[in-house]
């Protein structure tokens, strides 16, 4: 059991390494790079940059404050 | 006020022999408490060190109390002391209550469970004679320590249960919600006087009230074994009153 956590943590690592990587590339040193140069191809164009996190964040946020909420309603009716 | 606290434990630490008290809270723990015991008392004997063990007994129905009478015939009344409780009555009495009884000048905090090995308190006591700081925590997240017995589910929230708690309270500690801690007596007091939390958080609040009031915190890494007997479980409305009093200690602290 500690090995395969151990590897679903260092795949989680390498993951975040990822994109952060590929988010830096796309938001910070494309928009430097002329726009027919094959590497652009490789990133959607750069309005995403912007609509992707803020989908996650609202999601995100979104699906925490159902988990609370529903574990307050729960605790509530429990008294 | 940190130079003064610092100041008169130097000397009063050089005069007097150090003395170790042990405190551990116990409630339906008959089969761990005669393990436990014999554990402390080799490992702390093999480093030659004055102990004492002070079971706080909160009447438990298995028959705690009698295992615990049997040992103190074993290994004597100087070295284990009983203290018997009507009923549960929250971790922070239980040491508050142990405190009086304890006659060491130095505090040793740990759960019965056996989820803490006693074979880190000289660890403990070494670092604390390196750092000469006033508290000592065991931590699970430096390298070197760990946790045996939990999925990956488990591992997860306490990891992210500490990341909120420190990102918000800022105490300087990597473990927060770790039991397994050296305490100089009178720190200890103080602290758990100031103590209004209960649960996890009560030792989260320790930590921050030990760094507002500006002592120093060495940290040990040790490895945390789930409990073997019995059963130890987190569910949904635990984290929610976790966020909630971490939150509420937020506020209360400035």
């Amino acid at each position: 059991m500690g090995a395969s956590d151990k590897f679903i943590g260092f795949v989680m690592v390498l993951f975040r390494i990822f994109v952060f990587g590929y988010y830096t590339t796309w938001v910070i040193i494309t928009p430097f790079i002329v726009s027919d140069h094959w590497i652009q191809q490789y990133f959607l164009p750069r309005e995403y940059g912007i609509i992707i996190p803020l989908v996650l964040l609202v999601v995100g946020i979104t699906a925490i404050g159902t988990f609370l909420g529903l574990v307050m309603i729960k605790s509530k009716k429990n008294k | 006020m940190s130079t003064k606290n610092r100041s008169d434990k130097s000397s009063s630490s050089s005069i007097t022999k150090d003395k170790y008290t042990i405190i551990l809270p116990t409630y339906k723990e008959r089969e761990n408490l005669p393990i436990i015991i014999w554990l402390i008392s080799t490992e702390l004997e093999k480093c030659f060190i004055d102990y004492e063990v002070v079971i706080v007994e909160d009447n438990s129905p298995d028959g705690t109390l009698e295992v615990a009478q049997q040992l103190q015939k074993i290994y004597g009344e100087e070295k284990i002391k009983i203290l018997s409780r009507p009923g549960k009555m929250g971790l922070g009495s239980a040491y508050m209550d142990g405190i009086k009884k304890s006659t060491g000048n130095w505090v040793i905090l740990m759960d019965a469970d056996l989820s803490h090995h006693p074979k880190f308190i000289p660890q403990f006591i070494e670092k604390q004679k390196k750092l000469n700081c006033e508290i000592v925590t065991g931590t699970r997240y430096q390298s070197g320590g760990g946790v045996f017995g939990w999925n990956l589910y488990r591992k997860l929230t306490s990891r992210v249960a500490n990341y909120i708690a420190s990102v918000l309270l800022t105490p300087g500690v990597s473990d927060l919600t770790g039991s397994f801690r050296l305490y100089r007596k009178d720190v200890l007091e103080k602290l758990i006087t100031q103590n209004k939390s209960k649960g996890y958080v009560f030792q989260v609040e320790m930590m921050v009230r030990a760094n507002q009031l500006g002592y120093q915190v060495g940290e040990v890494p040790i490895t945390f074994v789930d409990r073997i007997f019995g059963v130890s479980n987190l569910d949904s409305g635990e984290i929610v009153g976790f966020l909630k009093s971490v939150l509420n200690l937020f506020m209360n602290i400035e």
